[in-house]
This record gives C-alpha cells, sequence and structure tokens, in this order.
C-alpha cells in the first residue's frame, strides 16, 4: 500500500474519530438537544394550534353624516347591517352631537384604539348622488395599526360596492376584486412554514456551531496529536450535520403528519435542500467560533447576523444584498419545491448560491483556522 | 444589632457594590470586539431602517404607496402578466383598454413594475404557478363599453400568495396604476374617495413602522445575551467569595452594569432615530422608559439564564429558546394572555399605544405592572439559583 493511501486512510479515520468524539459530546448535552429538537415542535404546536387573521378582527367606525338625508341614513344602515365584515359603527346621535361636534370628536379619537377610521357624509351627498351620479366620500383612516387600517379598508370598499348594487347607481369607474392563488384553503401554518423552518433551522444551529470552537477547552490538546487543524474543522462541521440531519426529518415530518402540511415535490428534495442551508448555516457558525476569542463574542456575532438577516428578508428588502442571504434563498426554494412542485433541478440558482456561499465560508474556515488563528500554538 | 451597626452595614454593602459595579463595567468594556457589535446593532438597526442604506418599504417620498408599500414591498419589483382582451367600443378616439396598456408600461420604464404582455391565460397561469410572475391583470371584453355607459369596468386580477413580499408588492403597485388610470380619464365612481392616510408622519416613516418589533427586539436581545454570560462564564467570581462580598451584592451589581451599558445604547438608539426623522406622539422620555424596561428585562433574564445554567453553552441555548419563542409569538401568535407575559410583545404593544399613539402612560397601567413584577420575581429567582450553586475554589 503507498503512503499516500495509507496517509488518506488514516486521515479519513481520524476525522470519523472526532465526528464520533463530537457527537458524543453533543448527545450527552441534554438541552442542546431540546433546542435542536424540542424547540421546532414547540413553536410548530403553538403555530398550529393558534389562531391568526390577517385581517385585523372588526373595524371600528364612526360616519359623521353632514347631509341627514335618507340617502345618508341608507349608506349607515349598510354598515351596520349589510357588510359581509365585521364593523361597528357609531354616529353622531350615539353621542349627542352635532355633525361638526363630532368630527372633531372623531379627529381626536382617531390615534386611539377606539376607532380606526371615519367617514364623513357630505352635506349635498344625497344630492350629489342624484344630480351627479357621483360624490366625494372623504375617509381618514389610522395607519399606525396595518392590519386594522387594512380591515376598514377592506370594509369600506365592501359597504360601498353593496350600496351601489341595491341601489343599482353605477358610475364610471375601476376595481378589482383579487383572486388569491393557490385557492385551496391555507392556514397560517401553511404561509409560515417556509419562513418558519428556515428560520428554526439556521438559529439552532448557527448559535449552537457558534461555540464549537472558541467553546472547546480540550481542542488545544487535541492540536498536540498528529490531527490536522482542517481534520477538526471537518469533523465538527460533519458532527453538526449529522444532527442538523435528524432536525430536518423531525421538522418536515411534523409538518406533513402532524398539521398536514402538503408538499408538492419529493420529500428527498425538500430534505436536499434544507440540508445544504443546514451546511450553510453550520459553516458560517463555525466561521463566527473561529474568529471569536470568546464565547460572548461569537454569539453576538451570531445575534447581529440573525437581526440583520431577518431585518433585511422581512422589511428592508434592499436587492443588492436581500438575494445573496441564505435565509432567502432557502425559503424561495422551500416554496418553489413545496408548494409550486418544481423539482430540484429547477431550483439550481438557489442551490447554487447557497452552496457558493457555504464554500466562500468552509475555505475562509479553514484558511483561517490553518494559518491566521495562533490562539492554539 | 443596634441601628448604628445596620446602617454601617449598610453603608459597607453599598460601598461594595459601587466596586463591584465598577469592576463589572470595566470588565464589560475591556472586551471591545463585543462592544463593537452590542453597539453596531443597533446603529446598523436605525440606519437600515432610516432608508440610508437605500432600502426600504416605505420611503418618506411614498405617501401614495398604500398599505402594500408599508408592509415591505417598496423595492421588491413584481413581475406582472398583462393580457388585453377588451375588443369593444365606447370613446370616439380613444382605446382606452390600450391607455391601460399604456400606464402600465409607463410604470415600467420606471422601473416600478416589470410587465410581461400576453395573450393566453394558460401561458400567465403557469408563469404564476412557477413564481416567475407575481400576479396577472387581464383587462376584460367590453371594458371599454362599460366605462362608456357609466357603468363600472372589472379587472380580473389574479395573485400569488404563496410569497408575501411578492404579494405585496404586486398588489402595491396594482393599485398604484389603477388609481393613476381613474384620476388620468376622471373615473371617479358613484364614491370618489379621498382616502387621509392619518397618525404617519411625514419622515422617518419606516422608523415608525419598525420601531415597535425591532427597537424592543434589538434591546431584549442583546440585553438578554450579554447576561446570559454574567454569572456562568465568570470564573473570578468564585474567588469573591473569599472577600466580604456576598452573592446579592455581585448579581446586582452585575445587572446594574450592564443595565448602565444598554442606557447607553438606548439613548445611543433615541438620538440616532431623532436625526433619522423619526417622530412620535409621545414623550420622548416614556418612549425611553418603554426601552429601558425592555432593556432591565432582557438582562435580568440574561441573569436567570446564566444562573440557571451550568456551562455558558447551557446559557446561550437557553437565550435562543427565549428569544426565537418570544420572536415567533409576537409575529404569529395572538393569545392575549401568553402575549402578556412576553418582554418583546409588551414593549411592542407599549410603544403603539403610548409612543405611536400618544396615549398617556397611565393609560396602560397592566403592562407596566406585568414588566415591573416580572423584573422582580425574576430576579429574585436568579438571585436564589445563584445562592444555592456550590461554590467551587
Amino acid at each position: 500500500m503507498s503512503i499516500d493511501i495509507r496517509s488518506l486512510k488514516e486521515r479519513r479515520k481520524r476525522i470519523f474519530s472526532l465526528i464520533r468524539k463530537e457527537l458524543d459530546t453533543l448527545l450527552k448535552d441534554k438541552i442542546s438537544m431540546f433546542i435542536l429538537f424540542i424547540i421546532p415542535i414547540c413553536i410548530i404546536t403553538l403555530i398550529g394550534l393558534g389562531e391568526f387573521s390577517l385581517m385585523g378582527g372588526s373595524a371600528d367606525l364612526y360616519i359623521i353624516d353632514y347631509d341627514d338625508s335618507e340617502k345618508s341614513q341608507e349608506f349607515i344602515d349598510m354598515f351596520k347591517f349589510n357588510t359581509t365584515t365585521d364593523v361597528f359603527v357609531k354616529v353622531k346621535e350615539d353621542f349627542n352631537m352635532n355633525a361638526t361636534e363630532f368630527e372633531e370628536y372623531a379627529k381626536e379619537k382617531l390615534p386611539t384604539v377606539e376607532i380606526v377610521a371615519y367617514i364623513i357624509l357630505i352635506e349635498n351627498f344625497s344630492e350629489n348622488l342624484e344630480n351627479n351620479k357621483s360624490t366625494e366620500l372623504p375617509i381618514y383612516i389610522d395607519y399606525i395599526d396595518f392590519f386594522a387600517a387594512f380591515t376598514a379598508q377592506a370594509s369600506i370598499l365592501d359597504a360601498t360596492v353593496h350600496y351601489q348594487m341595491i341601489n343599482q347607481q353605477f358610475e364610471s369607474d375601476v376595481f378589482y376584486f383579487p383572486i388569491m392563488k393557490p385557492q385551496e384553503t391555507i392556514n397560517i401554518l401553511q404561509i409560515a412554514a417556509p419562513f418558519l423552518t428556515t428560520i428554526m433551522i439556521f438559529a439552532c444551529l448557527n448559535l449552537i456551531t457558534t461555540q464549537c470552537i472558541v467553546g472547546d477547552k480540550p481542542l488545544k490538546r487535541l492540536l498536540t496529536t498528529p490531527t490536522f487543524r482542517f481534520e477538526v474543522i471537518i469533523a465538527k462541521i460533519g458532527a453538526y450535520l449529522i444532527l442538523a440531519l435528524f432536525q430536518i426529518v423531525l421538522i418536515l415530518l411534523f409538518l406533513e403528519f402532524g398539521f398536514g402540511i402538503q408538499y408538492r415535490c419529493l420529500f428527498i428534495e425538500l430534505f436536499l435542500i434544507l440540508l445544504i442551508f443546514a451546511l450553510n448555516s453550520i459553516v458560517i457558525g463555525v466561521f463566527f467560533s473561529s474568529i471569536s476569542s470568546t464565547r460572548l463574542q461569537s454569539s453576538q456575532l451570531f445575534l447581529f447576523f440573525f437581526i440583520m438577516m431577518l431585518l433585511i428578508t422581512q422589511i428592508v428588502r434592499i436587492p443588492a444584498i436581500v438575494n445573496f442571504l441564505p435565509l432567502e434563498q432557502a425559503t424561495a426554494a422551500f416554496i418553489d419545491l413545496a408548494y409550486r412542485g418544481k423539482s430540484l433541478f429547477e431550483v439550481w440558482p438557489n442551490i447554487l448560491n447557497l452552496s457558493i456561499v457555504s464554500l466562500f465560508f468552509f475555505v475562509i474556515n479553514i484558511s483561517y483556522f490553518q494559518y491566521i488563528k495562533k490562539e492554539f500554538v | 444589632m443596634s441601628s448604628m451597626g445596620k446602617l454601617k452595614k449598610l453603608t459597607k454593602s453599598i460601598s461594595r457594590i459601587q466596586g463591584l459595579y465598577l469592576k463589572e463595567l470595566r470588565v464589560l468594556m475591556k472586551d471591545i470586539f463585543a462592544m463593537l457589535i452590542i453597539f453596531a446593532l443597533p446603529i446598523f438597526l436605525v440606519l437600515f431602517l432610516g432608508g440610508v442604506f437605500g432600502g426600504g418599504g416605505l420611503g418618506d417620498d411614498d405617501a401614495g404607496g398604500g398599505l402594500a408599500s408599508m408592509l415591505g414591498g417598496g423595492l421588491e419589483i413584481p413581475i406582472i402578466g398583462l393580457i388585453d382582451d377588451d375588443n369593444s367600443e365606447g370613446f370616439p378616439n380613444v382605446d382606452l383598454s390600450k391607455v391601460f396598456v399604456n400606464k402600465c408600461s409607463q410604470y415600467e420604464e420606471t422601473g416600478e413594475v416589470e410587465i410581461i404582455e400576453s395573450n393566453n391565460q394558460t401561458e400567465l397561469e403557469i408563469l404564476l404557478g412557477k413564481g416567475v410572475i407575481s400576479a396577472y391583470i387581464i383587462i376584460p371584453e367590453m371594458f371599454e363599453y362599460n366605462l362608456s355607459i357609466h357603468f363600472p369596468a372589472i379587472l380580473f386580477v389574479v395573485i400569488d400568495i404563496l410569497e408575501l413580499t411578492k404579494l405585496q408588492a404586486s398588489q402595491g403597485i396594482i393599485d398604484i396604476i389603477i388609481e393613476d388610470f381613474r384620476e388620468e380619464n376622471k373615473f371617479t365612481g358613484v364614491f370618489n374617495y379621498e382616502i387621509t392616510q392619518a397618525n404617519i408622519p411625514e419622515t422617518g416613516r419606516q422608523l415608525f413602522s419598525g420601531a415597535p418589533l425591532f427597537f424592543p427586539m434589538v434591546i431584549f436581545a442583546i440585553a438578554s445575551l450579554t447576561g446570559a454570560q454574567l454569572i456562568v462564564s465568570d470564573i473570578p467570581k468564585d474567588r469573591m467569595a473569599l472577600t466580604p462580598a456576598n452573592k446579592f451584592e455581585i448579581i446586582f451589581s452585575k445587572l446594574i452594569s450592564l443595565q448602565t451599558a444598554m442606557t447607553l445604547l438606548i439613548i445611543i438608539l433615541l438620538i440616532l432615530s431623532y436625526f433619522l426623522g423619526l417622530q412620535i406622539r409621545g414623550s420622548v422620555f416614556d418612549f425611553f422608559w418603554i426601552l429601558f424596561l425592555c432593556a432591565l428585562l432582557g438582562v435580568i433574564y440574561g441573569l436567570f439564564m446564566s444562573s440557571v445554567a451550568r456551562e455558558p453553552l447551557e446559557a446561550l441555548q437557553l437565550f435562543i429558546f427565549v428569544f426565537i419563542f418570544q420572536i415567533i409569538s409576537v409575529l404569529f401568535v395572538q393569545n392575549e394572555l401568553i402575549l402578556s407575559l412576553l418582554p418583546l410583545s409588551n414593549a411592542n404593544y407599549l410603544i403603539v399605544s403610548i409612543s405611536l399613539r400618544g396615549q398617556s402612560p397611565l393609560s396602560e397601567p397592566i403592562y407596566y405592572l406585568i414588566q415591573y413584577g416580572e423584573c422582580i420575581i425574576l430576579f429574585l429567582a436568579a438571585y436564589l439559583f445563584y445562592k444555592r450553586r456550590k461554590v467551587l475554589l
């Protein structure tokens, strides 16, 4: 047997031994196991059983009637009785005020939680409708709570359309009633699943791996043996990847059999994309661990990266950055595979992106640990 | 013991706490890298939300962007399919469906939307299913005719709901295009809605909408993460047992030193937000106090985890459990009982009610009381756990 082959075999043996050692340590750590396997179950159950509605429940409105006509009363009644959404309407008679006082009162109450919006029925409301077939409708909506504002706007549109239909009163207008696709009933867990799964995998694995080098006290002694530094990195990544494998299977099975989430792709395809993402989370975590000199530093790096990634993918969405973030890539690939029924081949840009980021951090990890990190010397 | 003796004991205890406080503060500040991250995170957050890096769903000029853009769809450029099925006649010198198509192209030229014109609905259905387009519009037959006889024209719009950010962006741009078309051609309908988006400030809108969620999130996360390492990672603390300092003094000094750093952080956050145009209806002091309480709870949660955990890794793991549980609960759970017990959710609620809506702090006493109660109970629990911990000398 040549020396090269023997050396390769020994290297492989060393790496496998190191993986076993890492796994032994991790498996003994009950809290790690709890984080990796119980947290996802708790969170999925919490959301799966919880109630959620995009429409912020009922909308409380004031209608200020300056017209005091039969038509304006009909309009108010449409909100009170005929709307398909949950609306609670109050008018000036409820407060024993005249219209001007009531408008002032509504203005005062708009920033509070008492009302979401108020509508003004102008003085010539019925006259305009009769003569011009059209009238202005000033509406003031409180936009501090977006969901409540959304509900109020939808309720107002719904009631005014009903009013037109019942009174057969039409005028040139352009509108639409959006058809949402897919049309089958989708619960909140189904909508949240791609983001939820990826965020749980990233947060759990990345945080745990941020401690794998900086918190490994016996590592210094280990490096006095013939073990190479890059073997240590590979072994650590390998060990965490094995745990990730079980975590992913658990999450996917629990979503499918616990809450009936249906995947339109092969289970193995979804599993593979999440495994690539898990690898990504692990190598980034190892990188944070390599460059930190204390546990606190590495966990803060995790926190910094995690919150920034959350902010950019969910709120700010800067195009130059968002498309390179692992969380965005993995979530998009999850949606494409699980809900759009695409094949693994079709999500190659996401796979390529995740792989390049993983490779980049892997090379940096090896180089940094091999040549730059001197604490162990 | 005489009252004089008690006073002397108390004075000594205070002086020990003072010494320990200075020591803890020095230890915290010594870790320059950790401090940099602590301060960099909120600064970056405010700069991002303040639109300094050019991102954002709601810029200051974005007054007419509608709800969709307020929810974060501002920079997502949606790809929308368009079919013109209208061949009807209504107006002599104009083809209204063409005008609508041109209006869409006009928005495409400004880079706000990408339009894919087609004459085949099945093709657009396939593209929608594959996620290539996020919505499609069909201008139906009789579009122009209906408008010409003073009838409403109803567009056929299909939107993909699988990706929420794209959904918001596409619905937002469709609303804007239709509104523009209506106003330009004076098709205002029976009710000409004059909608005023009230209570949204002129400047710093994104900071305004992001503050209730992201400010408490960052402050709580930093406070509890750092706090989670204060006891379990402090190896020399066991030697403190040889000094007259007792465990209460040690844990209390840790609490106030980290809270001092957090206070500094909150002040920086508020000053930066002010310069980036954040406008609130409530007082700055109330806003500061809500964030201060959130930080205090974060520190105490951290100390509690640190006193319970046997290893620094365990403390970190407990932190991630608490943190992720809270984020997910705030985003997806609507059970008021659960939410009222969570610091992140409480701070979120108080910022919206008191700082953004301008309600009196006395209007929400229960939320403050829960937070004060949690502070006391958790701090006592942290102290008791720490007291029971065996000292290894």
